[in-house]
C-alpha cells in the first residue's frame, strides 16, 4: 500500500486551488459576456416587464373633400382604469365614482375590490367634462386613457370610398385602409415603473408621453356633385330596385375621381358589424373591384379605334344581323336599322356597324388599343382590390369575337376603366391614371403627398378625339342618348344595355344598364358614368334606365358650377303621350313615328302590355319612349 | 445586500421592510457564538466523535420525515420545525461527512479501499437520506466536496472511476425519472423558449446581471427585487448583487470567496495534524463546491439547482452553519505553525 506523503498532498491541495481558480475565472468571463457584453439587450427586454404602458392613443387624421368639408374625423373619449391594489379606501372611492360616472355604487364596490388582478377597466367611452372632474378629485389608483373614435359627420356618404376602421382605428377598406400610414397617428403613453404584480414603485414618476395626430387626407372628392351623384343612385335604387345602383364622375382632364356613389350602402357610424355578408357586399367598391361586360357604351372605344384607323365606311346596312364566318350575329333591334351613316350607326347603337369596323381594324390592331386604353391591367387607382378586366387570349380570338367585343360583349371591363378610357376619347387623347386623394398634409401643415396628373398613354390623336366628341354630343342630341339632354347644355354620351352571364351562359332577363357621359364644366370636362345592375321589371334599356339620371347629375352640376345656359336653342314643344296599350306592334311603331317620337321595345308580336310614360302624360318631344309587347 | 434584495418582499408578506434582516440578524449572533466553539473545541474530540456527528446529522435527515416535524415548502421536505424557529439539516450534514470523511482518511497513513468504502457508505447514505427529501443540489454538493478530500487523500484512479461512474449513471437516471429537473436542464438550454415557465427564472436573473452593467444600478436601487426574480434574497442574491453593484462588484465578490478558499487551503498545508489538513480541506471545498455551483447557476452557466451562496443567500441554518465551519478552519490554524509552512506552499 501506497503511503501517502505530505508532499503530495500539497501537490493534490495546489491542484484543486488550480481548478477552483480556474472556475471562477470562468465564471468572471461569463459575468462579463452577460453583464457588459448582453446589457443593452437584455435591458430593452426587461424594460417592459418593469414598467405599466397605458396607451394615449393618438388622434387619427382627418379626412375633407376638395373644399375641406370634413368627411371623417377622431373625436377623443377616456377610459377609466384600476389598480386595485393601490386603492386606499374602497367604498369611498366607489360612492364617488358612482356620483360622477352615474354607476351603480355596489356593482362598482365588488369590481373595484377583485382580488387577482392588476389592473382593471372601470369605464369606457367617458366625454371630456367627466375627465375633467375626475382629475380634479385625483383619487389615487386610478389612471385614465385617451382613446380615439372615428365618427363620419356626412353618415352613408361616400362609404365604399372612405371605409372604415376597426376598434382599434385601424382602416379597413376605402381610403382609411389604403392611406392608412398616413391617417395613423404616434400614440403616446403614460409610462409607470412598477413591480410584477402591477404595483407603482414607490419613488418613481409617472412619465406621459404627447401622442401626434394623424395627416389630413384631402380627398379629391367634391362631395357638393357627390351628394348630386348619391341622389342619383338612391332614385335609381328606388325606382327599378336593381342589385346595385353606381355612379361614378371623373376629371377627364386631370384623371381624379369628383365622385364616386354605389347605393345600396350604410351609415359608416352604424356599421353593421353583426351582418357580415351584408357588411362585405355593401363595403365592395363596385366601381374598381367588379368587372362587367360594358355593352354599347364601349362602342365609343371601337368607333375611336376605327377612326385612328381609317376604318370607316361612308355608309353601312343593317338588316338586324351580320353573318361573320357563316354566325349569324343579331343586332339589338331585330327588325334592323336599314342604310345608315357612321353618325346615324352611333346614334342608333347599331351593333352591325361596330362589328364591322372592329372586323376591318383586326384583331392585332384592336388589341394594341385596347392596351393603350388600359383595358386587361390595373388603372392603378388609389383604393385597393382593384380588378384587371377580363380579355380574350388574343391568340384565341376569332372574327366571330372581334366583332362581338366591336359593340361590347366577349370582354369585361371594370367601370374605373371604362370611365378613363371614355375620358381619354374625349379630352383630347390622354388615358390618365385616376386617383382619389389630391394632398396629404401633416399636423404642421407640411405637404406630405400632392397628386399630379399621371399621363399612362395617348391612344388616340386629338384631331379623334375632337370627332368623338361630336358624334357622341349628337348621340345626347339626337340619339339613343336623348333621355340624358339638358336643355340648353352641351352634353356627350353613350348608352350601354349589357346581358349578364351567369355558369357561362346569358342568364336571361338579367340586365346591366348603363349610360356614360360627359360634359364641359368650366375649363374642366366631367365624365359621369352610371351603372344600374339587374334593374326589375321591364325596363333595362340603359337610355331609359341610365341615361335621366346622368342627365339629372350634369343638370345639378351646371347648376352648382353657375355654367350659363344656352338659350340660343328652340324650346322643347310639350306633346301628349299617346295610349299604346292594347295595339299591335307595327301599329305602335306608326303611331309614334307619326309624333315624331323615338322609342325603344322589347317583344317581337302581339299586343303592348306596357308603356312609359303612360298615356296622356305631357312630355318633351325628345323623350324616348319604351314600349313592351308580349 | 441582504437588506436591498429582500426588503421588498418584507413589506408586501410581512409589513416589515427589515423581516428577513432582522430574522438573519439573530441567525447572525448565534452564527458568531457557533464559530467562536468551534475555534475553541477539541478537534482531536472532534476526529474521535464525528462518527456521532454523522449520525446525529443522519437522525435530524429522517426526523424531517416524520410528520409534524418536517415543514414542506416548494414541494420538498427540508425544513425541521424547531418551534421557534427551522432548521435545514442538510446543511449541517454536508459538514458532518466532510468532517467523517477527514477523520477516517487520516487513521490510516494511506488511504485504502475499506477507509474509501466508509467513506462512500457515509456519503451515501446522507446522498440518500437528501434526495428525499428532495434536495439534488445539495446531494451533488456532497458528492463532489466527498470526490474532491478523496482525491486529495490520494486516491486512486481506479477507483475514483468505480466511484464516478456509477455517481454519473445515478444523476442521470434522477434526472430523467423527475420530469422538474428534466425541464430545468431543457430551459437552461434556451430559456427564452418559455419565458414565462420553466425559463423565467433564468431570463430573470439575466435581466438582473445585465441591468446592472459595468458599475451596477446602485445600492438598494435594483429592479429585479421588486418580485421579478424569484429568491432574490436568498439563492438568486447574487443577480442582484450583479445589478446594483455590476460586474465590478460581482468580481469584487467572488474575489473575496477566492480569499477565503486560497486562505482555507493555506491553512489546510500549514495544518499540525493529517487530520486537520483533511477537516481543513472538507470545509474549503464545501465553500468552493456551493460558491461556484451558485454562481454557474446564477449565470445559467449550469442547470439550475436551488443552493444558497455561502454566508450571503438568506437562510439561518446555513449561516449559523458556515460560520461554525469558518471557526473549524480558525482552529486548525491557531494549533498551526505558519511560518514553517509559509514559504513552501507559495
Amino acid at each position: 500500500m501506497d503511503k501517502i506523503t505530505h508532499t503530495s498532498i500539497k501537490k493534490r491541495l495546489l491542484a484543486f486551488v488550480v481548478l477552483v481558480v480556474f472556475v471562477f475565472i470562468c465564471l468572471f468571463a461569463r459575468l462579463f459576456y452577460i453583464q457588459i457584453l448582453q446589457s443593452n439587450s437584455l435591458q430593452i427586454k426587461a424594460y417592459n416587464q418593469w414598467t405599466r404602458r397605458l396607451p394615449m392613443r393618438a388622434d387619427r387624421g382627418d379626412i375633407v373633400d376638395c373644399n375641406g368639408v370634413v368627411l371623417a374625423s377622431s373625436t377623443t373619449l377616456y377610459t377609466l382604469y384600476a389598480r386595485p391594489n393601490e386603492l386606499k379606501d374602497i367604498p369611498k372611492i366607489a360612492k364617488e365614482l358612482s356620483s360622477i360616472l352615474d354607476m351603480d355604487c355596489q356593482k362598482l364596490q365588488d369590481k373595484l375590490s377583485r382580488k387577482g388582478v392588476s389592473e382593471l377597466t372601470v369605464a369606457k367611452s367617458l366625454p371630456r367634462e367627466k375627465m375633467l372632474q375626475l382629475i380634479q378629485r385625483d383619487i389615487q389608483g386610478l389612471y385614465l386613457t385617451a382613446d380615439s373614435t372615428r365618427h363620419y359627420p356626412m353618415g352613408n356618404f361616400l362609404t365604399q370610398i372612405l371605409g372604415f376602421t376597426n376598434v382599434d382605428e385601424v382602416g379597413q377598406g376605402g381610403v382609411e385602409q389604403y392611406y392608412d400610414s398616413y391617417l395613423q397617428g404616434v400614440n403616446g403613453a403614460t409610462i409607470t415603473p412598477t413591480d410584477l404584480v402591477g404595483k407603482k414603485l414607490p419613488n418613481n414618476m409617472t412619465m406621459y408621453r404627447d401622442s401626434i395626430k394623424g395627416m389630413q387626407v384631402r380627398l379629391s372628392i367634391d362631395s357638393t356633385i357627390q351628394s348630386f351623384v348619391q341622389k342619383a343612385t338612391q332614385d335609381a335604387y328606388l325606382k327599378y330596385s336593381p342589385k346595385s345602383a353606381s355612379c361614378v364622375v371623373v376629371s377627364a382632364n386631370t384623371g381624379q375621381i369628383k365622385a364616386l356613389s354605389i347605393s345600396p350602402t350604410y351609415d359608416l357610424n352604424h356599421i353593421p358589424r353583426d351582418d357580415m355578408e351584408k357588411l362585405l357586399a355593401y363595403s365592395r367598391n363596385t366601381i374598381v373591384a367588379d368587372v362587367y361586360e360594358p355593352g354599347s357604351t364601349f362602342k365609343i372605344l371601337t368607333s375611336a379605334i376605327g377612326i385612328e384607323n381609317n376604318a370607316i365606311k361612308h355608309s353601312y346596312y343593317c338588316g338586324g344581323s351580320k353573318l361573320v364566318d357563316g354566325q349569324k350575329i343579331r343586332c339589338w333591334r331585330s327588325i334592323g336599322h336599314g342604310s345608315q351613316t357612321f353618325e346615324q350607326g352611333i346614334q342608333n347603337s347599331c351593333n352591325c356597324v361596330f362589328m364591322d369596323i372592329a372586323l376591318s381594324v383586326g384583331v392585332d390592331t384592336m388589341y394594341d388599343y385596347f392596351g393603350k386604353f388600359g383595358l386587361g391591367s390595373k388603372t392603378g387607382v388609389d383604393m385597393s382590390g382593384e380588378a384587371k378586366g377580363l380579355l380574350l387570349d388574343k391568340n384565341r380570338v376569332k372574327n366571330v369575337d372581334i366583332a362581338r367585343i366591336g359593340f361590347g360583349q366577349a370582354i369585361a371591363v371594370t367601370p374605373i376603366q371604362l370611365a378613363m378610357a371614355v375620358s381619354a376619347v374625349v379630352n383630347g387623347g390622354k388615358l390618365y391614371q385616376p386617383s382619389v386623394v389630391d394632398t396629404i398634409t401633416d399636423h404642421n401643415g407640411n405637404i406630405a403627398y400632392k397628386y399630379s396628373p399621371k399621363v399612362v398613354s395617348q391612344p388616340i390623336a386629338k384631331s379623334t378625339s375632337d370627332e368623338m366628341k361630336k358624334y357622341l354630343v349628337s348621340v345626347v342630341d339626337s340619339g339613343s342618348g336623348k333621355n340624358a339632354k339638358v336643355e340648353g347644355y352641351s352634353i356627350g354620351g353613350k348608352t350601354g344595355t349589357a346581358q349578364k352571364y351567369q355558369n357561362g351562359s346569358i342568364a336571361r332577363g338579367k340586365y346591366i344598364s348603363s349610360f356614360v357621359g360627359f360634359a364641359d364644366v368650366g375649363d374642366d370636362t366631367l365624365v359621369c358614368l352610371m351603372l344600374v345592375d339587374e334593374p326589375q321589371g321591364y325596363l333595362y334599356y340603359g337610355s331609359i334606365v341610365a341615361a335621366p339620371f346622368v342627365g339629372q347629375v350634369f343638370e345639378s352640376i351646371f347648376t352648382y358650377k353657375s355654367i350659363p345656359r344656352n338659350t340660343s336653342g328652340q324650346t322643347p314643344n310639350p306633346i301628349v303621350m299617346p295610349d299604346l296599350m292594347d295595339m299591335d306592334l307595327a301599329k305602335a311603331c306608326a303611331t309614334l313615328q307619326s309624333i315624331g317620337l323615338d322609342f325603344e321595345m322589347t317583344g317581337d308580336r302581339g299586343k303592348v302590355v306596357y308603356q312609359v310614360p303612360a298615356g296622356g302624360a305631357k312630355i318633351n318631344s325628345d323623350t324616348i319612349v319604351f314600349f313592351a309587347c308580349e | 445586500m441582504q437588506y436591498s434584495a429582500s426588503s421588498y418582499v418584507a413589506l408586501r408578506d410581512t409589513g416589515d421592510k427589515f423581516f428577513y434582516v432582522k430574522k438573519q440578524s439573530i441567525a447572525l449572533v448565534v452564527a458568531l457564538v457557533g464559530m467562536v466553539c468551534m475555534r475553541n473545541i477539541r478537534l482531536q474530540w472532534l476526529q474521535k466523535f464525528s462518527w456521532v456527528l454523522l449520525v446525529f446529522s443522519c437522525v435530524l435527515l429522517a426526523l424531517v420525515f416524520v410528520p409534524g416535524l418536517g415543514v414542506e415548502k416548494y414541494g420538498a421536505t427540508r425544513w425541521l420545525n424547531l418551534g421557534f424557529t427551522t432548521f435545514q439539516p442538510s446543511e449541517l450534514a454536508k459538514f458532518a461527512v466532510a468532517i467523517f470523511i477527514a477523520s477516517r482518511m487520516s487513521n490510516k497513513s494511506a488511504i485504502s479501499f475499506k477507509t474509501m468504502l466508509s467513506s462512500l457508505a457515509a456519503i451515501g447514505v446522507v446522498c440518500v437520506l437528501i434526495m428525499l427529501e428532495p434536495n439534488m443540489s445539495i446531494t451533488m454538493c456532497v458528492g463532489l466536496v466527498g470526490v474532491i478530500m478523496l482525491f486529495v487523500g490520494g486516491a486512486k484512479l481506479k477507483h475514483f472511476i468505480m466511484l464516478v461512474l456509477p455517481a454519473v449513471v445515478l444523476v442521470v437516471v434522477m434526472i430523467l425519472t423527475e420530469p422538474y429537473r428534466l425541464k430545468r436542464l431543457v430551459a437552461f438550454l434556451d430559456p427564452w423558449a418559455s419565458p414565462l415557465g420553466e425559463g423565467y427564472q433564468l431570463i430573470q436573473s439575466y435581466y438582473a446581471l445585465g441591468g446592472g452593467g459595468f458599475f451596477g444600478v446602485g445600492l438598494f436601487n435594483s429592479r429585479q427585487k421588486y418580485l421579478f426574480l424569484p429568491f432574490a434574497e436568498s439563492d438568486f442574491i447574487f443577480a442582484i448583487i450583479g445589478e446594483e453593484l455590476g460586474w465590478v462588484g460581482c468580481v469584487l465578490v467572488l474575489m473575496i470567496f477566492c480569499t477565503v478558499i486560497v486562505c482555507g487551503v493555506r491553512i489546510a498545508v500549514q495544518a499540525e495534524r493529517r487530520f486537520d489538513t483533511y477537516l481543513s480541506l472538507g470545509v474549503v471545498s464545501v465553500i468552493a463546491v456551493q460558491t461556484l455551483l451558485n454562481i454557474a447557476v446564477v449565470t445559467g452557466s449550469i442547470p439550475p439547482t436551488g443552493l444558497p451562496l455561502p454566508f450571503v443567500s438568506f437562510g439561518g441554518s446555513s449561516l449559523v452553519v458556515f460560520m461554525s465551519a469558518v471557526g473549524l478552519l480558525l482552529n486548525v490554524a491557531r494549533h498551526s505553525q505558519p511560518t514553517k509552512f509559509a514559504h513552501k506552499m507559495y
